[in-house]
């Protein structure tokens, strides 16, 4: 079995919801949401962390500070973060289906400097295909654990 | 166990940025539900579009004075609340102040403190009714219930000992409905010369209840 090269954390410098988590997969050079964090000036990086943390403590909107891909045709489950020109984009996803069903997570998979109004389809491609993975679904999976406390009690006295 | 403070903390200019992105979301959030341009607020302002644009675009540099003209344009207003969370550390950042317009909006846009206990009293009277004599009333009928002149003082006392809930059997037999009755007091006593404290003011009171007020027993509640 090949080592998973994904690797999946927690947004660290702003506050987690509780229902709503953000995190940051990395692990392949197209993963380059922390490369980008790196490019922001300071008021920039300020802005990103307001409109992460909107987003975390339950905002909608408005759209100009972020907004999600439904009905899109290629990713709809595609997430945007902005600050200024700046696009992180990212998936939506529930990771603990099980023992949290209305959880929502986003992970931010990919920064791009916004060239236009639309967003460039190969981005949301990449999107797709980090979606659809089950390397980044296992490194979801070290993070969140949604084995049901139940089970894991009973799996517990099994062992024993 | 070792606490980490909020990204807010580490300066004013981060405060100060923080509250005023999230001022400027909650404007962004009206131009966008009413497609207002942006030319539109500059007229209103007295401004360029291009001023326009660099307000919204850098909210680090706000001002209390351009915050005002700027809600004043779209027709809302600006108060600039100050409260304590518990927070003495900053471990959790400032709280996004929509959450303070929808509780304000949650109880009823008072606008006063008068109003905020009235509201106030719509909100726990259903509450004390369902304690009290186990029966379900909406917030509306709560509501119409205080506004026929019962103060937060004297309801309690009401439905403490006054008013007896009258068991309605509809012709088919379903839904059962509770109604209040009139009290029979000889000499009532207005409410505001009650206390809140039901177990002393049962038997006091005057109310005289709208024939539209039906209480639905808990049992019977969808």
């Amino acid at each position: 079995m090949s080592q998973n090269a994904l690797e999946f954390r927690m947004f660290g410098q702003v506050r987690q919801g509780e229902g709503r988590k953000l995190g940051i997969l990395t692990g392949i050079s197209e993963l380059n949401v922390t490369d980008g964090i790196k490019t922001l000036s300071a008021n920039q990086k300020r802005e990103l962390k307001v409109n992460l943390e909107r987003w975390l403590d339950g905002q909608n909107g408005p759209k100009s500070r972020f907004h999600n891909f439904e009905g899109d045709s290629i990713a709809p489950m595609a997430f945007v973060f902005k600050a200024s020109e700046h696009r992180f984009y990212g998936y939506r996803v529930n990771p603990l289906p099980r023992t949290a069903r209305s959880l929502q997570a986003i992970v931010l998979c990919s920064h791009a400097i916004k060239p236009g109004y639309d967003t460039d389809p190969d981005q949301k491609r990449f999107i797709k295909k980090m979606a659809e993975s089950s390397d980044a679904a296992s490194a979801l999976k070290s993070v969140f654990d949604d084995t049901p406390k139940n089970a894991k009690k009973g799996l517990l006295q099994w062992k024993q | 166990m070792e606490t980490v403070a909020h990204w807010t903390q580490n300066s004013p200019t981060d405060f100060v940025y923080s509250i005023s992105s999230n001022f400027i979301a909650q404007i962004e959030s009206k131009i966008e539900a009413e497609d207002i341009s942006q030319n539109d607020i500059a007229s209103k302002m007295g401004k360029t579009s291009g001023r326009v644009s660099q307000v919204l675009n850098n909210p680090g540099n706000l001002s209390i004075r351009v915050m005002v003209e700027l809600a004043r344009a779209m027709g809302m207003k600006v108060s600039i609340v100050a409260y304590d969370d518990h927070d003495p550390t900053n471990e959790n950042g400032p709280i996004d102040p929509d959450v303070f317009v929808k509780c304000w909006e949650k109880v009823g846009r008072p606008a006063n403190l008068f109003k905020v206990e009235d509201e106030s009293a719509c909100d726990i009277l259903p509450m004390y009714l369902n304690n009290m004599i186990g029966i379900d009333v909406s917030n509306k009928a709560a509501r119409q219930i205080l506004e026929s002149g019962v103060s937060l003082h004297g309801y309690s006392g009401c439905f403490a000992g006054l008013y007896t809930p009258t068991k309605v059997v509809e012709p088919l037999g379903f839904p059962q409905r509770y109604q209040l009755s009139e009290p029979q007091v000889s000499n009532p006593i207005e409410p505001w010369q009650t206390s809140f404290q039901p177990e002393l003011a049962g038997g006091l009171g005057k109310w005289h209840p709208q024939q539209s007020t039906t209480l639905v027993p808990k049992e019977n509640a969808a």
